[in-house]
């Protein structure tokens, strides 16, 4: 008996203190000394984006595919891949004539990470892009990419094959940034990721709103706090038990940013970036007041910045449903419903979203885009399964936690 | 995967203390009995703090009870709970983004395990699997938060007894507890006393 007792304490032990602690941080890599970039002048955002569209990647499929799609946003360049979900994310300058595009290339469904060095000398079309005039079939784009931080000596040839046709289709980063935030120091529904968005192909985000003690709406996703998401060890178990200075003061989130209120969330995306489409996934019945207040406000100054900024309460349950109902904010506060056809039009909500495991369900879709409203799926991150959404013709936004691979498929579909 | 160093030590000590044991099994006749510790020491939180933010107090005292039945020469189980101070910050100066203001902070533990026991000669290993209730108190601009969760954890610990009368046995024990959810250890030293309830 003895024997066995002791083999079952080790067996026991064994599964109980073996655990798997896994590093995924990547290390993005710069350039030291900032690069070419660091003596360059800006390139307005317009000029950037004359070089939205479909390439040939000429040389360089071994690690980008056969295909990439290029988009800028601000003053970023993106570059989307075919392969391993792949995007180069480039800062933009210019020497005299010549485009710089320095930055760096990863994988988001892995590690893999180096430098990347592209540039547009003046007598390759550098002078007629600052000038206004788009590139054609006959334009090439050539830089060299790197591993990690070594110098980039892989060359890279992308030849333009056709432009962008629509960017009004919803690419909505999960948690504010998608699964981008296991694997940079971002932490998920931080002010940082937020930022980031649409350098990974996000044409908006979904973040998590809940409220403090003391009636402030914060981003955070769980009920509870625990380690996963931030440090601080006397943040301990419903996050609704904590003032709001209480949190700022004790708890960071995972990669030492201050846990964010809904408020600064905003300022950021209005200020900060241009995504179109924020979907506030409220997380408790008495969240939906604080925020809708909130969307108001920054309905309002979208508009008056000129902006189309579209706010949606997000309701996933019956209790937060019951809720915007006694509320009686239908007619003030546009929703996101997560139920049935019928409960979105029994709340007359602006959005129908559907699990994607439902499938396309082309016509509810069609039933919810004649009565006005639109259709965004969650949370779609398989590469194979995007396609039917796509050729239904009646989505209007993917929630998705690979912004990257979504508008990969989805230009390269067009 | 990485092995935590503390766990890998324990695993070995188990495995010694194990094999020792099946190996020096005596063919005596074997007796029950039912045991109330009590016991209580100092306790140290091993796991460094990623945020400081005042006077950080990591030790205090530590408290258990626990209710044992086996046999009084191999295997016994048991039920343990008691108390852990986790640690403790002040800080009369604290400065905020709100302001300056007076903050205080504390994390206790209620562990509530069920407990698995190997004993010879007077010395016990023990190895308790359950859940701790954490238990957290903040006071930050005059406001109180408290809140609490259950974490799911366990605890290894050696420990030695020897007998004072026939119910009465006084020991020592060095306990380690881990809560995994929350990724806190600790370490405690406590002195015991040991009641028999029931048994020869």
């Amino acid at each position: 008996m003895g024997k066995n007792v002791y083999k079952i304490f080790i067996i026991l032990f064994s599964l109980i203190v073996l655990s798997c602690e896994q590093d995924n941080i990547v290390n993005i890599p710069a350039f030291s000394g900032g690069g070419k970039l660091a003596g360059s002048q800006s390139i307005l955002p317009n000029q950037i984006q004359r070089l939205n569209g479909i390439y040939t990647v000429i040389e360089g499929a071994d690690q980008l595919g056969k295909k990439v799609v290029i988009k800028g946003t601000g003053n970023t360049l993106s570059v989307f891949t075919g392969k391993n979900a792949g995007l180069i994310v480039f800062h933009c300058g210019r020497i005299d004539s010549t485009l710089i595009f320095e930055g760096y290339w990863r994988y988001t469904q892995g590690s893999e990470t180096g430098l990347a060095q592209f540039e547009i000398p003046a007598e390759h079309n550098g002078i007629s892009l600052l000038q206004g005039i788009n590139p054609t079939t006959a334009f090439q784009f050539h830089g060299k990419i790197g591993e990690g931080s070594s110098e980039p000596v892989t060359q890279i040839t992308l030849q333009f094959d056709r432009p962008i046709k629509d960017t009004t289709f919803g690419i909505l980063a999960h948690r504010g940034g998608g699964r981008n935030s296991d694997r940079l120091a971002e932490s998920e529904n931080s002010l940082g990721i937020i930022q980031l968005a649409e350098s990974f192909g996000a044409t908006g985000i979904e973040i998590d709103v809940r409220l403090t003690k003391d009636g402030i709406p914060i981003l955070f996703h769980d009920e509870n706090f625990s380690p996963r998401l931030v440090n601080g060890e006397y943040c301990v178990g419903p996050v609704s038990n904590f003032t709001f200075a209480a949190i700022r003061s004790l708890c960071t989130l995972k990669n030492g940013e201050p846990i964010p209120t809904l408020k600064e969330a905003m300022d950021v995306v209005l200020t900060k970036t241009s995504l179109s489409i924020v979907w506030l996934d409220i997380k408790s019945p008495e969240a939906i007041s604080p925020a809708a207040a909130l969307q108001q406000e920054y309905k309002a100054k979208a508009a008056a910045a000129g902006r189309t900024l579209d706010i949606y309460l997000g309701l996933a349950t019956d209790e937060l449903v019951a809720e915007y109902k006694k509320k009686n904010l239908s007619s003030s506060a546009d929703a996101l419903c997560e139920l049935s056809v019928n409960e979105v039009r029994n709340i007359n909500a602006k959005v129908w979203a559907p699990r994607w495991t439902l499938g396309p369900l082309p016509n509810e879709s069609e039933q919810m885009r004649s009565e006005g409203r639109k259709t965004f799926v969650w949370t779609l991150d398989q590469r194979e399964f995007m396609l039917p959404f796509f050729t239904s013709g009646k989505i209007d936004a993917i929630l998705t936690n690979y912004p990257a691979l979504v508008a990969f498929e989805y230009y390269v579909f067009q | 995967m990485s092995f935590n160093k503390y766990s890998l030590l324990i695993i070995l000590v188990m495995f010694f203390t194990g094999f020792v044991s099946s190996q020096t099994m005596e063919s005596e006749p074997t007796t029950f009995r039912l045991v109330l510790e009590v016991g209580g020491g100092y306790s140290y939180k091993l796991t460094e703090p990623k945020l400081t933010l005042g006077k950080y107090t990591r030790d205090g005292i530590s408290g258990t009870v626990r209710l044992k039945w086996g046999s009084s020469k191999f295997l016994g189980i048991g039920v343990e709970t008691g108390w852990i101070p986790i640690s403790s910050t002040t800080n009369d100066g604290f400065i905020s983004e709100i302001g300056n203001t007076h903050l205080s902070a504390s994390l206790t533990a209620i562990p509530v395990l069920a407990l698995f026991s190997l004993q010879r000669f007077g010395i016990q290993l023990h190895a308790g699997l359950g859940y701790y209730l954490v238990a957290s108190s903040v006071t930050i601009f005059d406001e109180q938060s408290e809140s609490s969760e259950w974490n799911l954890g366990y605890l290894v610990s050696l420990g030695y007894a020897r007998p004072l009368s026939s119910d009465f046995r006084i020991g020592a024990e060095l306990k380690w507890h881990n809560i995994v959810e929350q990724q806190l250890s600790i370490v405690s030293v406590q002195i015991k006393l040991l009641y028999q309830i029931y048994g020869e």
